[in-house]
């Protein structure tokens, strides 16, 4: 599946962009709602996960935080940044362009 | 639940971030392992599978290169170097090796231990060599200075005659200085009680032979050893602190010795007692010696070497001498033993010292290939790390610095633990060491044989642990990533497996030399001496011949004091005698038998003699065999009666009744018979290990004598007598000191432990070699069961059963302690001729020895492998099949 985790890696930043768009989200729930949202077709496990989200806060692009919550442990949490969700919308409309132009050619069937 | 934060740890360790950086890392990444585990669970998966399936989130090494990759981009993210210095460099090493050894704290514990341990023994036993053979003595070049003895048919080192002392002087010329001195006994007066102590008269040039000053005042001028000089003595520097209180006012003053005045001139500097017990005081030879000519002989010999003589000239120039002084004097003939001044006075000590030193040697020797073995086994299973290191661009040099600091770590803080256990146990020997034995300084740590094995363990760390370092990173990385320590282990398992073959070996050894001291210490403590020592006190008195100068006066008093004693409540009976068993002196010279031509020169027997009361034997519960002891009517005018051991009997009259004979012990006036009224058994003199020698008593009653040692049994514990003892001879004579009060427990005791520590040592040296070899030998069956996981498991898939398994593996162990043993069985059998020395009543052969060196190696072999074997029998054997 060398074609699919090559497609992975490279939207795997507009995918996290997306999902600490509106609410800020831990590592572990990010990689769950990627697995179900895509039926278990992409995954993220720890060792590349963690290193995507350091180098997105590092580019400003989210912000991490330590948070307590009542009968919780501290976890860290993610949220886009200003920065961060101007490069989302960017990004989710060049993915939109590219995707219907590769649509248009390989038919809507097999999409 | 899994310990996921040491586990991303690891992971994350050869990146050496920041570490807050690190820390924030790891706890958010356990968090997620944490929650994707206890969902599994949720769902019902197996722990097992689950934990596995969570480790596998973390990648083979993706996690470690997406942050190396991110690194780069973000400096701040690893540990901050300032500057890029090689100091800085090595700063970052340190603390990273710091983090690695606290990281694995099972083997850091292990490594640091063994190393502190054979660095401590090591130093320990070359400290206590070097202190008593290399540098015994600290005067003027010691190894220049020989020791000159009389040699007698039966006496190998005799002392000499002032007569002969003086032709040496004059004859010689293989010495640029010679000197003499007796040891010898004083009641002193003057200091803050009268005292018994013992004091040296010591011949013209003595000090200046040795290179000696003064501590104050003066030493002797040569007018002080003429006839007819004014009196002069010198003190010692201790003596002087302890009596005088070091008063500076004592030089001029004068001091009664046996009741003659003497004038102190100066304090001896410590140096001068060469190798005994500090002496108190030093007097001039000549004056005051009262043997003069060839018959008495007294003096210990010193010379020192002329320039260019060896010790083999001046024994032939001294043989000359001897020889030309026979053709004059020939019923003083003799021989001539010129030997150097250390291997005269502590030849005696030298083989214990050598089997002490061989010991701490193989101790230290097997400490470092424990550690070799520990090292070498990391570095496998590190080689994935540096193979993933090098590729992210870490140079090899940079690699190998790494490996050298870590090294330097283990090693110093092993050699600080070292430090500080060699300190102590040589605080330990101090206080243990015995007190009559020669001493010659306190024992110290010796810096240069410190440094050597702090040097040699950490060269032993490095060497091991840079070899297979260096050799990854040259192996493909390609390999080394996928196939991790299984493609290249088996070579550094053949010398690891070697190493803990020659561990076994050794330990086999040690063991069985200790078990031969231990049983030659259990016969010693079992010989029986021939007197009982529980319940007895002993002490001295000498009556000095100005207060006391006839035998009359002399028998009267000592009449009158063992009365007084034995009136004291809880006294059962008192007895003396001239030389107590295992005391500090002996009387021992010929004798001859009625009707027996005299015996000739070489062939002059040499027996123990002494002067004791009547009561004596009873009072040390001696036994008397044949005959009788001594009673009420060996009176002054009866005729002399002589009672004799058992041993005496044997050799002289062997299958005959000794009784009745008469022997001359030439203890009076010529033809002056003494007739055997008695056999008492054997008593050991010098010591429990000593052959029983001839000995033969006579009366005090017929021969009045001077001094007396004192025994007396008690019904209450013996130190009780004490005060009372002294106050009684106080009240006879206020002058008079009380030497030397002791139980005969204690002499005993004292006897014995030199023999009793050098066992111990050996012991404990032998049984941390087994415990260093089981470790050992755990960590070679621990790998190779982890190797051959997969193996096991498919033994117990195609339904192996578990004893099975256990007993492959408990093979593959005793497999490598029979190996070791068959390597120890020639080198501990040559060995033990080390120790022949040392044995009593054991063959070098000795079968309970061997018997307790196979089992205890085999007993600890057993444990060190049933840990491994009974882990492999826990291995799934589905987790087994996957592993790797």
């Amino acid at each position: 599946m060398a074609t699919l985790n090559e497609l992975k890696k490279g939207s795997a930043e507009l995918l996290i962009l997306f999902l600490v768009e509106t609410r800020a989200r831990h590592g572990y729930e990010i990689s769950k709602m990627i697995e179900q949202r895509s039926a278990g077709t992409l995954r993220f496990n720890a060792a590349s996960l963690y290193p995507l989200l350091y180098r997105l806060e590092q580019r400003g692009l989210i912000q991490g935080r330590w948070v307590e919550k009542a009968n919780q442990r501290r976890r860290r949490y993610y949220r886009a940044t200003a920065a961060g969700r101007a490069i989302l919308r960017e990004q989710r409309s060049t993915w939109r362009t590219f995707v219907s132009a590769v649509n248009r050619i390989i038919g809507p069937d097999y999409a | 639940m899994p310990d996921w934060r040491s586990e991303i740890a690891r992971h994350l360790a050869p990146l050496r971030m920041d570490p807050v950086r690190e820390e924030s890392i790891v706890v958010e990444l356990a968090e997620h392992l944490d929650q994707h585990y206890r969902d599994l669970l949720a769902e019902g998966v197996s722990q097992e599978i689950a934990q596995e399936k969570v480790l596998s989130g973390l990648g083979d090494s993706e996690l470690l290169r997406e942050l190396e990759r991110l690194a780069r981009k973000e400096p701040a993210m690893l540990v901050h170097e300032k500057g890029s210095g090689f100091w800085q460099g090595i700063r970052v090493d340190l603390r990273y090796a710091l983090r690695a050894l606290k990281k694995n704290p099972g083997f850091s514990v292990i490594a640091i231990t063994t190393l502190a341990l054979g660095i401590a023994a090591n130093t320990v036993v070359f400290s206590l060599v070097n202190t008593v053979l290399l540098k015994p003595f600290p005067v003027r070049d010691p190894n220049q200075i020989v020791m000159l003895w009389d040699r007698w048919p039966d006496v190998d080192r005799g002392p000499m005659s002032l007569d002969d002392f003086h032709d040496f002087q004059q004859q010689s010329h293989s010495f640029s200085q010679m000197a003499a001195w007796q040891i010898t006994f004083y009641n002193i007066v003057g200091a803050s009680q009268p005292d018994h102590v013992l004091a040296a008269r010591v011949s013209q040039g003595f000090f200046n032979l040795f290179g000696l000053q003064p501590v104050r005042g003066r030493l002797f001028a040569d007018s002080d050893h003429r006839e007819n000089a004014p009196p002069v003595a010198l003190l010692g520097r201790q003596y002087w602190s302890s009596a005088f209180g070091s008063d500076p006012g004592i030089i001029g003053r004068v001091i009664s010795l046996d009741d003659k005045p003497f004038t102190v001139v100066g304090i001896a500097p410590a140096e001068a007692s060469l190798n005994r017990n500090p002496l108190p005081v030093w007097v001039p030879l000549e004056p005051n010696t009262p043997w003069k000519g060839r018959s008495t002989n007294y003096l210990e010999v010193f010379g020192r070497l002329a320039h260019r003589v060896s010790l083999k000239q001046a024994q032939a120039d001294a043989s000359d001498i001897v020889r030309r002084l026979a053709l004059e004097f020939p019923s003083h003939a003799h021989g001539i033993v010129v030997d150097s001044m250390v291997h005269s006075m502590f030849g005696d000590a030298q083989p214990t010292l050598l089997v002490l030193l061989a010991a701490g040697c193989l101790l230290f020797l097997v400490s470092c290939a424990n550690v070799a073995n520990l090292v070498l086994a990391r570095a496998i299973s590190r080689r994935r790390e540096f193979a993933v290191r090098e590729s992210l661009g870490a140079s090899r040099f940079r690699l190998a610095r790494q490996l050298l600091t870590e090294s330097g770590v283990l090693a110093g803080i092993s050699g600080v633990a070292g430090t500080v256990l060699a300190a102590w146990a040589i605080h330990l020997l101090n206080r243990a060491w015995p007190h009559n034995m020669s001493r010659p300084t306190i024992f110290a740590v010796d810096a240069r044989v410190l440094v050597f094995a702090i040097a040699a363990s950490a060269a032993a760390a490095l060497f091991f642990g840079l070899a297979p370092a260096i050799g990854s990173a040259g192996s493909s990385l390609f390999d080394c990533l996928k196939d991790g320590v299984r493609a290249t282990g088996y070579g550094h398992k053949r010398l690891r497996t070697m190493l803990v073959i020659a561990e076994i070996a050794t330990s086999t050894v040690l063991l069985f030399s200790s078990g031969l001291l231990l049983r030659s210490f259990w016969n010693v403590e079992r010989t029986d001496p021939g007197f009982r020592s529980d319940h007895v006190l002993t002490f001295g008195i000498s009556l000095p011949a100005t207060r006391y100068p006839k035998d009359t006066e002399r028998s009267a008093f000592f009449r009158d004091l063992l009365a007084r004693v034995e009136h004291l409540p809880g006294v059962i009976s008192v007895g003396g005698a001239t030389e107590l068993p295992m005391g500090t002196g002996s009387t021992t010279g010929g004798f001859e038998i009625e009707g027996r031509p005299p015996f000739k020169a070489d062939e002059s027997p040499n027996i123990e003699k002494s002067v004791v009361t009547p009561n004596y034997f009873r009072t040390m519960g001696i036994a008397v065999m044949r005959g009788r002891g001594f009673g009420s009517q060996d009176t002054e005018t009866a005729p002399k009666a002589v009672v004799i051991n058992e041993e005496l009997a044997r050799l002289y009259w062997p299958n005959q009744d000794p009784l009745g004979k008469r022997i001359d012990l030439e203890w009076g006036k010529e033809g002056d018979w003494q007739q055997i009224v008695g056999v008492i058994a054997n008593l050991r003199y010098g010591a429990l290990d000593k052959a029983v020698v001839p000995a033969a008593y006579v009366a005090s009653t017929q021969y009045p004598v001077s001094g007396l040692e004192i025994a007396v049994q008690s019904s209450i514990p013996p130190e009780e007598l004490v005060a009372e003892i002294r106050d009684q001879v106080k009240h006879m004579d206020s002058m008079l000191p009380v030497a030397n009060i002791i139980t005969l427990r204690d002499i005993v005791g004292e006897s014995m432990s030199s023999r009793r520590s050098s066992t111990a040592l050996v012991s404990l040296f032998a049984l941390l070699t087994a415990v260093l070899a089981g470790i050992g030998l755990f960590g070679v069956i621990s790998y190779s069961v982890t190797q051959r996981t997969r193996e096991i498991g498919i033994r117990m898939a195609l339904g192996a059963a578990l004893d099975d398994i256990r007993i492959m593996i408990l093979i593959e162990g005793l497999a490598l302690i029979g190996l070791g043993m068959a390597v120890a069985a020639p080198i501990a059998f040559a060995g033990s001729r080390l120790l022949s020395g040392l044995l009593f009543g054991v063959h070098s052969y000795d079968a309970y020895s061997i018997v307790l060196a196979v089992s205890f190696v085999v007993l600890v072999g057993i444990l060190a492998t049933y840990l491994p074997a009974s882990r492999a029998t826990r291995v799934a054997p589905v987790q087994a099949l996957r592993s790797e």
